[in-house]
């Protein structure tokens, strides 16, 4: 009965070159992630002072950087830290904010209102002016970065979730699913969550690389992340230093990192769409 | 013989789809004489509309026309440049849309859009003229108060007045072919009629020729000379409308003219050549023998709506066993409501409602789902695209209830389906098709098997047939009557197509403005109404020529 | 209604929606500072370096003996007085401070919005006019593309291209060049202030200054703006009251413009409310590379000094900001668009 997903997932993605080598490229990022600790080729913390500064060569293929350390090393270690900042915050966001937005839009009343005028709220603030208050009120550590983060990004789900919840809410089989006996909790979990999941799944792609570059941001600036912990952001910060005096690969190395990676998970989320809708199945 | 205005020979347009190149009409000719109406006639995927489209070169992106020759008053205009056209187009052949609102631009008031195509047709025109020009075409096709339209903006007017306001652009330009591409669709019946008689007069008055693209063959014999047959882009038949009802040649004419309900149709005559309910007997008698109880009784039931309105004001009726009830009404009458308020999926306002003597309007609509009584009233529902969860399967749709309500599992639930499907015609290799992969028919006996799956006792049916193709909705009613007599259910059927009900239904109601204006047996308030709203709606029905007309008989039942 | 009266009853009406929101943004930002552990009164004392008779005084100035209710009172009522608290780095009020900076931002924000529209919306209509063609594959890609970098990389790589390779650019510190005087303070927009004076010199210095910047905020909106368009614009140009214009013989160009792109700029209004309050959180950004003394860069520096009043103030400042901005966006859009009724 489940026509084999297997194959319908490779008919797409044959279909869809440019969404392979999204998933391809994720896949490789993931293990760099995962791995790092085995592939990179120097210590990404110890500093090598009489070294620093150096352009790219083959001894270091990114070059060093002010501390003598190997940018390329550091680049690759910083995936995994990046990686886990985003799926945690998106996670996050997205379980709560779509049980929440569901809810709100197939109820609507006054737990609608009263969450939309809390999303309202949120939403007046310019996201990262939000995330940098949270960071200041809770505390310059990593674990806030990641609530500011997923906190950011909820009013979105929520928003997202109740627009999908209220267009299904009056479909004939909405109706006929409570005609055959679904309560509200029922209604809204088993048969319109699984219904919207599709759409928020390709939020959920874009969102990480959106949560990516918030965090680099972040860290760039100088909240979350403190030196010698590698992680994208803060080595662009450190590298914008001496850009203005031609040592471009401190920035350059990590910045395309960053710019590769986030640009993956977009290409990524427009091809989900089509795996997800069984729509696109024939 | 004088020259056609429009001639259409051997036409054949393909669509570039993703899986290749698709022949959307092949081998089409058809023509148009000075002053004539043809009706082009057809129901979904026939190419009926992509024909014409083709004529006036509004084909979408992907179609092109790979062969054929299109000629209007001699010239040929096949291979047309957008200047030729230009002449040929808004000087000489106008449009007339379905949905007439959408058709209008939505933040360009009325008034603008006329001036727009009056100065497109004549450049030298300055604005107090066009504006004087734009009132006057306002009048010419009958809108009340139209100097307060011109200023309007299409989102302000009703259905009826928007297709009023099409036809005013169509003819700005003074055109000497008209064509009208479904443009009674989503009208109420009485709308319906007056746009088309409007449209017929000033076709008449004008001396346009017009093409009636239409799905519904009633039409074509009251406003059409000529008429053509399509069926999956070719033309089947083409004759005139007597002839065509009288003597239907091709075996799809046959089907399409034996399908389309008249005043006089009767169930089993539906499907030509073919007849569900030869065999079975009905259960109960249909008509409720006097002093039995009813298995719905309905009293002074009453909605309200946030805001204040009424959508029903104090309606009361009974339902019998077996018995087969029509509701009828136009938009806005509360037929829909009061069908949602007796399933229980809306709450009542005021009165009761009081199913085999147990009063159910008191639970409220969140909390009936655990109330025994869920499974004796179920809904047929009138859109079968979105009447079934996308992400499940048929088996998926029709197990739904018998795994909630009847709580069966395991080999009882799929012998429960499967003799379902089998009741409502449903071939065993669609049960693991997703919605999406099923044709509107298919998708209408899933949710019919849907609905009979718990054994209900009253059937709500909201529209079930509006938007099924002419053809497939004969076979559904058919079946629909076969299931009613097999199984003794009681029918709450609610429609808008008058002649349908009378053929489905012992008793009709009918609503107004959210109160029952006339009730009774059908053959009554059919052949002779009490109400004179209900004789406006009668009137409004098309007749059709019968066979009987032909030997001079009395054809109004 | 005449416009006039409608814009005024729209304005009026979505003035008053937007004042809950405003005071949950205050109320919120009083939560925030005061509800989370730690003492305010250290906070907003110099530093926790400060003598326990100096926070004892801070807290007894600001309240913070006094029930929760109560100091929310104090706290609306300084707020209204335009009483925002002490920067500890500058030792000025936080409203003085901000009003010093503030005009930086905004004309670096303004410029990054005019040239943002200005290259994307053409863009877009041009990628959508053209569907399928090679342009509208490349449009969509540069998108894509625009949408991954992020403005401190974009930033830094103009500066790499365009000022040390090239020379063309100033040195990227700053609003004006050390040679060169500000003007005489009339509005705080050097561009206006500089024209004010009637000096040439002095405004082109000032423009050099800004072209990177501005050009690396508009570039992180650019993506989204030309993608908008594109869409409104080809579900404009597919919609059926756009055939019935072609079935009119209408010109072409009436068509495409009048019809087509009039509809298609309704949502692209919409957007630019979001994408202004995009902008106001990206200055963050862009002004720590181009060391732009905007209210950003100085809130920043507070907050990595844990100076927190000037972060409060700019948190209720962006806000109001981006409010008052959406309230405009609104009110344009029910000039523009008749279906949308008064409430």
């Amino acid at each position: 009965m489940k026509n084999s997903t297997f194959s319908h997932i490779l008919w797409t993605l044959r279909g869809n070159p440019v969404t392979a080598v999204a998933a391809v490229g994720l896949c490789v990022l993931a293990c760099l992630a995962i791995f790092s600790a085995g592939i990179m080729p120097y210590d990404p913390i110890v500093s090598d002072v009489p070294n620093a500064m150096q352009g790219p060569s083959w001894a270091h293929w990114a070059g060093t950087d002010q501390l003598g350390r190997d940018v390329l090393s550091r680049t690759i270690a910083a995936t995994r830290l990046d990686f886990l900042i985003a799926l945690s915050a998106v996670a996050l966001s997205f379980v709560v904010g779509a049980v929440v937005g569901s809810i709100c839009g197939f109820l609507g009343g006054w737990l609608d209102r009263a969450v939309g005028r809390f999303v309202d709220v949120l939403m007046a603030f310019p996201l990262f002016v939000l995330a940098m208050a949270l960071v200041a009120a809770m505390g310059n550590r990593l674990e806030n970065i990641v609530i500011a983060t997923a906190f950011i990004n909820l009013p979105f789900y929520i928003r997202f979730a109740r627009a999908e919840v209220n267009v299904r809410r009056n479909a004939g089989w909405v109706e006929s699913a409570r005609i055959c006996g679904a309560g509200t909790w029922a209604t809204v979990l088993k048969f319109l969550l699984p219904n919207i999941l599709p759409a928020m799944a390709v939020q959920l792609s874009l969102n990480l690389g959106w949560a990516i570059l918030n965090a680099a941001g972040l860290s760039f600036i100088g909240l979350g992340v403190q030196a010698p912990t590698p992680e994208w952001g803060i080595m662009v910060a450190e590298g914008a230093r001496f850009i203005s005096n031609g040592d471009w690969w401190l920035v350059v190395m990590p910045g395309s990192f960053l710019v590769v990676t986030v640009l993956f998970f977009n290409l990524l989320g427009d091809g989900l769409r089509d795996i997800l809708d069984p729509r696109m199945r024939t | 013989m004088t020259q056609p205005l429009l001639n259409v020979e051997n036409l054949h347009v393909q669509f570039k789809t993703r899986s290749g190149l698709v022949d959307a009409v092949r081998n089409v000719s058809f023509s148009v004489q000075q002053g004539k109406t043809l009706g082009i006639v057809g129901e979904s995927g026939s190419g009926k509309s992509v024909s014409v489209y083709a004529v006036t070169h509004l084909l979408e992106a992907a179609g092109r026309i790979v062969g054929g020759r299109i000629s209007y008053a001699g010239q040929d205009i096949t291979r047309a440049t957008w200047k030729t056209l230009r002449t040929v187009h808004g000087a000489a052949i106008s449009m007339v849309f379905q949905n007439a609102r959408a058709a209008l631009n939505p933040i360009r008031s009325v008034g603008d859009q006329l001036c727009d195509v009056l100065r497109a047709y004549d450049r030298r025109l300055d604005k107090p003229t066009a504006h004087k020009k734009a009132l006057d075409l306002l009048k010419a096709v009958l809108i009340r108060e139209p100097e307060k339209r011109l200023d309007a903006y299409p989102h302000e007017l009703s259905g009826g007045m928007c297709q009023r306001v099409m036809m005013a652009l169509a003819i700005a330009s003074e055109p000497a072919l008209l064509i009208a591409d479904e443009p009674t669709t989503g009208l109420d019946v009485t709308t319906q009629k007056s746009v088309m008689d409007l449209l017929h007069r000033i076709v008449r008055e004008r001396g346009m020729s017009m093409i009636l693209i239409t799905h519904d063959l009633g039409l074509t014999s009251e406003y059409c000379d000529d008429v053509v047959v399509m069926e999956c882009g070719l033309v089947v038949e083409k004759a005139n409308p007597v002839q065509l009802f009288t003597d239907p040649q091709h075996p799809y004419t046959r089907k399409l003219v034996s399908a389309s309900p008249t005043p006089t149709s009767r169930v089993q005559d539906l499907v030509d050549g073919e007849n569900l309910l030869t065999l079975v007997e009905p259960r109960t008698p249909s008509v409720m023998p006097a002093g039995s109880a009813p298995i719905l009784e309905v009293q002074n039931a009453v909605k309200r709506f946030d805001g204040g309105i009424l959508a029903v004001r104090g309606v009361s009726f009974k339902i019998g066993h077996g018995e087969s009830v029509g509701l009828v009404g136009e938009s806005g009458s509360g037929k829909s409501t009061l069908s949602r308020l007796i399933c229980r999926l809306a709450d009542l306002s005021e009165g009761e409602i009081i199913f085999d003597g147990e009063g159910i309007g008191g639970t409220s609509a969140r909390d009936f789902h655990k109330n025994a009584l869920r499974r004796d009233i179920q809904l047929v529902f009138q859109d079968p695209h979105d009447s079934l969860n996308p992400r499940f399967t048929s088996f998926d749709s029709i197990a739904h209830p018998l795994r909630e309500l009847d709580g069966l599992s395991g080999t009882a639930l799929k012998a429960r389906v499967a003799e379902c499907a089998a009741l409502c015609g449903l071939d065993a290799s669609l049960l693991g098709r997703f919605p999406h992969q099923l044709s509107g028919g298919q998708k209408a006996r899933v949710g019919i098997a849907r609905a009979i799956a718990c054994r209900p006792r009253l059937l709500v049916l909201d529209e079930p047939t509006a938007a099924l193709d002419v053809s497939v909705q004969a076979i559904v009613l058919q079946l629909l009557e076969k299931l009613r007599r097999e199984q003794g259910l009681s029918f709450l059927f609610v429609s808008h197509d008058l002649n349908v009900v009378r053929m489905m239904c012992d008793r009709t109601i009918v609503m107004r403005n959210g109160e029952i204006v006339e009730m009774g047996e059908s053959r009554s308030v059919f052949s002779n109404p009490s109400s004179e709203y209900t004789r406006s709606l009668l009137e409004a029905i098309l007749q059709v020529p019968q066979a009987e007309r032909a030997s001079g008989q009395e054809v109004r039942p | 209604m005449s416009m006039l009266t409608r814009v005024l009853a729209r304005s009026g009406k979505r003035l008053l929606t937007s004042l809950p929101a405003l005071l949950g943004v205050v109320v919120f930002t009083f939560i925030l500072m005061r509800v989370l552990p730690g003492d305010p009164a250290v906070f907003f004392a110099s530093g926790s370096n400060a003598g326990p008779e100096q926070i004892a005084q801070i807290r007894k100035d600001m309240g913070l003996d006094k029930p929760m209710p109560e100091q929310l009172l104090y706290y609306l009522n300084d707020i209204v007085h335009g009483r925002l608290g002490r920067s500890m780095s500058t030792g000025q009020g936080v409203t003085q401070d901000m009003a010093q900076r503030l005009p930086a931002s905004l004309e670096l924000t303004f410029l990054a919005l005019i040239v943002a529209f200005v290259v994307a919306v053409p863009v877009g209509v041009m990628a959508a006019l053209r569907a399928g063609s090679w342009v509208d594959q490349f449009v969509r890609f540069l998108c894509t593309l625009g949408v991954c970098i992020p403005p401190f990389v974009s930033g830094l790589l103009l500066i790499y291209v365009f000022y040390y390779k090239l020379g063309f650019a100033p040195d990227p510190t700053g609003r004006l060049d050390i040679f060169i005087s500000p003007p005489n303070r009339y509005t705080g927009f050097y561009l206006i202030d500089f024209a004010i004076q009637g000096d040439i010199a002095g405004w082109f210095a000032a423009f050099k200054q800004l072209i990177l910047p501005a050009c690396t905020m508009a570039l992180f909106v650019l993506a989204p703006i030309a993608r908008i368009t594109r869409a409104s614009m080809l579900s404009a140009l597919g919609s059926d009251f756009i055939r019935t214009a072609r079935s009119m013989a209408l010109s072409p160009w009436r068509i495409t413009v009048v019809y087509a792109l009039r509809n298609a700029m309704l949502p692209v209004l919409t957007i630019a409310g979001i994408v202004f309050s995009t902008m106001l959180g990206a200055n963050v950004l862009v002004e720590k590379v181009f060391s732009w003394p905007g209210v950003a860069s100085y809130t920043l520096d507070a907050l990595l000094a844990s100076d927190y009043a000037p972060v409060q103030g700019f948190v209720l400042l962006m806000a109001s900001i981006f409010v008052f901005v959406n309230l405009l966006v609104d009110v344009l859009y029910g000039v523009a668009d008749p279906r949308v009724s008064i409430e």
